[in-house]
């Protein structure tokens, strides 16, 4: 990896200023959650001037080319970068898919890596789960972008959604199950409720009425 | 919640005037033009007078299969050689046949879509001029056009009319006519020709900064995102997808706000004929109370912002890309309908 350092650095000082993705490797997450299941659709661009080092981090033998082996190697580097957490566990991630363009379109800033890795069974039991994804591969040459798709179970809503600054890191709050009442619009109020937490609002409701029934009372 | 606005004014008629090529102005469609010239056929009229102008082989490359499904969602906003466009190039056409073929786009589009499709176009001509890197090449002539069905009155069609930061895909059935999905962009995106100022995307920066300065601090504070985003979401190769909505319900703007964003809307929606755009932006402003608005960056006019409309029927994506030079100068966009990709309800593709 040392070695790749001084040629990137050195593509970037000759690249042109106004030309498409240069020297950066954008890394898109798309990242879905079943009651039994985390899935992560990883989309992985290297600008024309940070493609020699990540061809060089795939092509390992340097011939030039992508074997299935390096395929299957830097598929599992990719996969072990990121760190998938459930209620605090980490969870081990499996690879589902990958699909490598070929040499000349990843050479030429066209190509797109991507690999799909899904969770080992989780059980997400009825209730609220936290769940945290941090991509940590290639941190000094890539900017990030991570999402999350639209759960396909309507057992599970996204509560709250929050990324650092960088988008390498998210953190989720999902419900899983039937809600309790709650306000209004709340299982898809995904960014309201990251300002007014529905259990926060739950919580508060409940002491309100509490407070009332032991007033009336008194 | 706020009341809804009134119902979006009914858009102008692109007017009865005949079309030129010249830049700016879109080609004669056969001059027939009006209410009652609907958008079907009018992109029949012009598709079948283009189609005209062809030879077999060119005929034969330039129409795909309907259920060419891999043909319909082979678009880009790279530049060639990066993205190998399918069709015919503008650059290999006669003038004549270049005129016929910018004709179809323009049967389509309405007269602003239309210019701002060829603002486009010149701002790549822009960066042809300043020299391409290494093999890319860039200019008027590096745009394609193809056809996925065969132009009909009856059954699905589509153009598809792109190259370098323009993805246009209208799908038309009848009556019916989409434009999703569309990928708008623009670099440089401020120029000069002709001794005045382009600004391709200009309206939707000032629009958009106009809307998160009119919100409320705590509209604000839930419609700002403390992270920043490189570049769209939902770009090239996304189709499909459906993503958690964030940031700033629009139920919770005012009447005035709610304008304001219906108006940013109309920039995108309204590139397409005026009767098709209507209709979309009837049902976008029906759906408005399901509809999320989040903003990325400063909010500062003339900044680089990323923002998203998000409702049941649209995704609109603002993306300054960082990609050396200024970020404010190299803009892309994506426009979305999630439940009507290509027209799916009325096409089945």
């Amino acid at each position: 990896m040392k070695r790749i350092i001084p040629i990137v650095l050195g593509l970037l000082l000759v690249a042109p200023a106004w030309a498409h993705r240069l020297d950066e490797y954008l890394q898109g997450t798309f990242l879905s959650v079943d009651p039994d299941r985390v899935t992560l659709e990883l989309s992985l661009t290297p600008g024309v001037s940070v493609a020699p080092a990540v061809m060089a981090l795939i092509d390992t033998d340097r011939d030039g080319q992508i074997s299935a082996m390096e395929a299957e190697a830097y598929t599992r580097v990719v996969a072990n970068s990121q760190v998938l957490k459930v209620d605090r566990h980490r969870i081990p991630l499996e690879v589902t898919g990958k699909l490598f363009p070929t040499p000349s379109d990843l050479r030429s800033g066209a190509g797109v890596i991507h690999i799909g890795l899904g969770s080992k069974t989780v059980d997400l039991a009825p209730g609220l789960h936290q769940i945290v994804l941090e991509n940590r591969h290639q941190a000094g040459l890539s900017t990030y972008l991570v999402n999350v798709l639209v759960p396909e179970s309507k057992e599970v809503r996204i509560i709250r959604q929050k990324r650092d600054l960088t988008q390498t890191r998210m953190e989720l709050e999902i419900a899983v199950g039937p809600l309790p009442t709650g306000p209004a619009g709340l299982a898809e109020a995904s960014s309201e409720a990251s300002r007014w937490p529905w259990w926060l609002a739950t919580a508060s409701g409940t002491g309100l009425i509490w407070f009332g029934w032991r007033g009336r009372r008194g | 919640m706020a009341c809804l606005p009134a119902v979006f004014p009914a858009l102008a008629s692109a007017g009865d005037n005949l079309r030129t090529a010249a830049p700016g102005k879109a080609p004669t469609i056969g001059g027939a033009r009006g209410s009652a010239v609907t958008l079907s056929s009018k992109a029949i009229i012009a598709a079948n007078a283009f189609l005209a102008t062809l030879g077999e082989a060119q005929r034969t490359a330039v129409v795909f299969a309907f259920d060419d499904n891999v043909q319909r969602a082979k678009w880009s906003n790279l530049p060639s050689p990066m993205f190998r466009h399918a069709g015919l190039r503008l650059g290999d056409l006669t003038a004549a046949q270049r005129n016929a073929a910018l004709a179809v786009v323009a049967a389509v589009l309405s007269q602003e879509g239309y210019d701002k499709a060829i603002a486009i176009m010149e701002a790549d001509e822009t960066l042809k001029t300043a020299g391409a890197p290494g093999n890319v090449v860039f200019g008027r002539d590096e745009f394609f056009i193809s056809f996925v069905g065969t132009p009909s009155m009856t059954a699905p069609w589509m153009l598809q009319f792109g190259g370098h930061h323009l993805a246009i895909n209208v799908t038309i059935r009848g009556s019916d006519g989409v434009m999703t999905p569309s990928l708008i962009a623009t670099q440089p995106a401020t120029y000069t020709r002709d001794g005045k100022t382009v600004r391709p995307m200009g309206t939707e920066n000032d629009l958009s900064f106009a809307l998160i300065n009119s919100l409320d601090s705590a509209q604000r504070s839930q419609a700002i995102l403390g992270s920043t985003f490189h570049d769209l979401v939902l770009g090239p190769g996304n189709d499909g997808k459906k993503i958690v909505p964030e940031g700033v319900k629009v139920s919770t703007f005012t009447g005035a706000q709610q304008t304001q964003l219906l108006e940013l809307v109309h920039q995108w929606v309204g590139m397409l004929d005026d009767a098709a755009a209507a209709a979309r932006m009837t049902e976008i402003q029906a759906n408005l109370a399901d509809t999320w608005f989040v903003w990325s960056g400063p909010t500062t006019p003339g900044s680089a912002a990323y923002f998203r409309i998000q409702g049941p029927t649209v995704v609109i994506e603002y993306a300054p890309q960082q990609l050396g030079g200024s970020a404010v100068n190299h803009i892309h966009s994506m426009y979305r309908d999630p439940t009507n990709e290509y027209g799916r309800k009325f096409s089945n593709p």
